[in-house]
């Protein structure tokens, strides 16, 4: 009821804008899938909506909505049954003439320095004399409904808020750094490990986890978080930039298995460094690495993103990308890049190869094409006869898009070659290669509306040919081009 | 009598606070609603304009937000607490067309006539997400880790 009343609040009200953008799609899928001993088709019809109202009453003041529903045609693919939607977003906001203000209300992202969330609340941020900035948020975060209620009940219960802040320091011709906290939730678990309540008004700690092998899905998942960071982007000339950020979980754990006592407290370090050495050629390095328990803090899907598993994750990579584009075509562009990736409990992988896109005949035709070699430590099994399998593999993709006034026509190919045919024995059909070949041609007949239509074929791991036919009709109205006035 | 008293010194703080508060603001225009110029199609290069500003009043670094494939790659965190200088170029709903909740339609499905515009997801995700998610699940995080999307339910409970 909030939310049909919260939508048609939204929708009226955008009829006193002075300027109103809106965005539909329509997508018609009809696809069918060739699984072993099983045959499926699926037709689903996917509707986008969103709307952009600006200048309602001052020029300042704008509404934002954004939401899509879903019905199916034939079986219910989707686990809520035929019918699904959802309000992506739908807030109001101000903004000031000066010192960047802002204040925002309703459904929205955010992310202020530290995590990424969609609630339900107010944020807004403000400049402040001597280089300062402040910017703050808090209400409520939105649900996401689990597959099990009963194995995740606190959750609704432990994330019963979620605010935080980051405070900025502009430094003149130079950069900028801050530092931002953020908690989710303040509630402590609501059952003890029998099962039973806890009262509310009883300080009783979260309960220890039951040591059965099963503790992922018991009661004594927390669920709350509470985050502080700093970031840091440092830009002395416009080629050089140096970014980075390094993120502390503070949140008391005390609950948590007792071999995790010395797990790292740095839930994340991210830092990476740009040069662009002339008008074609630039470079960058980046360094990452997480700690699990700390990272995943307050994750609702503890059964793959566990913060009971000590393990870190580092990686460090580099790319140097030549881009022309001044070319009387259009532009080239060619990345070559390097990536390795450790896992403690897995082992190191690397990543490697290019990526290169270009445009012909003044920006009508483009095309790119990439390969990249993935090779990886082996999966080990505790079977003699099958010791262990290897995920590495080669991945290459080629596309090739025409688009005029009036047509847009495209083909996209990318085929997966693995090594090892253990993995492709049980994981892919028996399959060494996958692949998945789109092609897609549309028209517009008006200046607001796109029509087009895609035809893809393919053979994954759950089938072994896959057929997909989409339709695509996306209207737009009062979308002006990238910027002017 | 005591009451009045804890109430006028409570109004008097809170005018105070307000006050100085006022005064820290800046007093610096905000950062332009529309940029000035159209631009012209692909990818915009704000230094290829700005190149003798690498810091203003208003944004960090004209630099951080040239439309380089890094850019795109790592649009997020600038995207959602600097949206005032995309909403310069950009309507809201253009964030939609890849970043919708729970996931509906994967982006590289949703685009399948825009090869050129780089997607997360392109070809067999299913087999695809086991052995980057062996690699380093910490990516799946960013995105997947607190939205609890159907079709993560299908398989992840």
């Amino acid at each position: 009821m909030r939310k049909t009343t919260l939508l048609v609040l939204l929708v009226s009200s955008a009829s006193w804008a002075q300027e109103v953008n809106v965005y539909t799609a329509t997508f018609a899928q009809y696809y069918k899938q060739d699984i072993p001993g099983l045959e499926r088709t699926y037709a689903p019809l996917t509707q986008f909506l969103g709307i952009d109202a600006t200048k309602l009453g001052t020029e300042n003041f704008s509404l934002h909505l954004f939401g899509w529903g879903n019905f199916d045609l034939a079986d219910q693919t989707r686990l809520n049954g035929k019918t699904t939607g959802s309000l992506t977003y739908g807030y109001a906001r101000y903004r000031f003439d000066r010192a960047n203000g802002e204040l925002q209300a309703g459904r929205f992202a955010i992310n202020h320095g530290l995590g990424y969330e969609q609630i339900d609340g107010v944020s807004g941020r403000v400049d402040l004399k001597g280089g300062f900035n402040f910017s703050a948020f808090g209400g409520r975060p939105v649900y996401y409904d689990v597959q099990n209620h009963d194995q995740q009940r606190d959750y609704r219960w432990q994330r019963d808020i979620i605010f935080g802040a980051r405070l900025g320091y502009r430094i003149a011709k130079m950069g900028e750094i801050g530092v931002s906290f953020l908690q989710d939730g303040t509630a402590t678990s609501r059952y003890d490990k029998y099962d039973n309540p806890i009262p509310t008004d009883n300080p009783v700690p979260l309960p220890q986890p039951r040591n059965d092998g099963d503790f992922f899905y018991s009661n004594v998942h927390d669920y709350r978080r509470k985050l502080i960071g700093g970031d840091i982007i440092f830009v002395p000339i416009s080629r050089l930039m140096f970014t980075g950020r390094t993120v502390f979980d503070i949140a008391d754990r005390t609950f948590g298995p007792t071999d995790l006592d010395d797990a790292s407290k740095i839930a994340e370090n991210d830092y990476s460094l740009s040069y662009k050495f002339n008008n074609y050629f630039s470079a960058k390095a980046n360094y990452v690495e997480r700690n699990f328990q700390a990272y995943f803090a307050g994750s609702n899907m503890p059964s793959l993103f566990s913060t009971f598993e000590k393990d870190k994750h580092r990686s460090y990579g580099a790319s140097v990308t030549y881009l022309d584009s001044d070319d009387q075509d259009g532009p080239i562009e060619i990345t070559a890049d390097y990536k390795n990736i450790h896992r403690e409990t897995f082992g190191d992988s690397t990543r490697f190869g290019f990526d290169m896109r270009m445009s012909h005949s003044p920006k009508k035709f483009a095309s790119g094409l990439s390969y990249h070699r993935i090779k990886t430590s082996d999966v080990v099994f505790v079977d003699p006869l099958k010791p262990s399998y290897s995920l590495s593999h080669h991945e290459s993709r080629a596309w090739l898009m025409y688009s005029s006034d009036k047509y847009t026509a495209s083909l996209d190919c990318i085929e997966y070659d693995f090594d090892n045919s253990e993995y492709s024995k049980e994981h892919l059909n028996g399959q060494s290669k996958l692949y998945e070949f789109i092609a897609s041609v549309g028209i517009k007949p008006a200046e607001n509306l796109r029509i087009s239509a895609d035809l893809a074929f393919g053979s994954t791991s759950v089938a072994k040919n896959e057929a997909r036919g989409l339709l695509r009709v996306e209207y737009k109205f009062g979308f002006a081009p990238k910027g002017g006035k | 009598m005591a009451r009045q008293k804890i109430a006028l010194a409570l109004a008097g703080v809170l005018a105070l606070i307000f006050a100085t508060a006022c005064m820290l603001v800046s007093t610096e225009t905000s950062f332009t609603a529309i940029h000035p110029m159209e631009l012209g199609a692909g990818r915009p290069d704000c230094t290829g304009c700005h190149a003798d500003e690498p810091m203003t009043n208003h944004v960090r670094s004209y630099a951080e937000f040239n439309h380089t494939t890094d850019f795109i790659n790592a649009h997020g965190p600038k995207a959602v607490q600097y949206n005032n200088v995309c909403a310069s170029c950009h309507p809201v709903s253009f964030c939609a067309d890849c970043h919708t909740d729970k996931t509906v339609l994967k982006p590289a499905l949703k685009q399948g006539n825009r090869p050129d515009v780089i997607s997360p997801h392109g070809g067999d995700y299913i087999t695809m997400h086991r052995i980057e998610g062996k690699i380093d699940p910490t990516a799946c995080y960013k995105c997947h880790g607190r939205a609890n999307n159907d079709r993560c339910r299908a398989c992840h409970r």
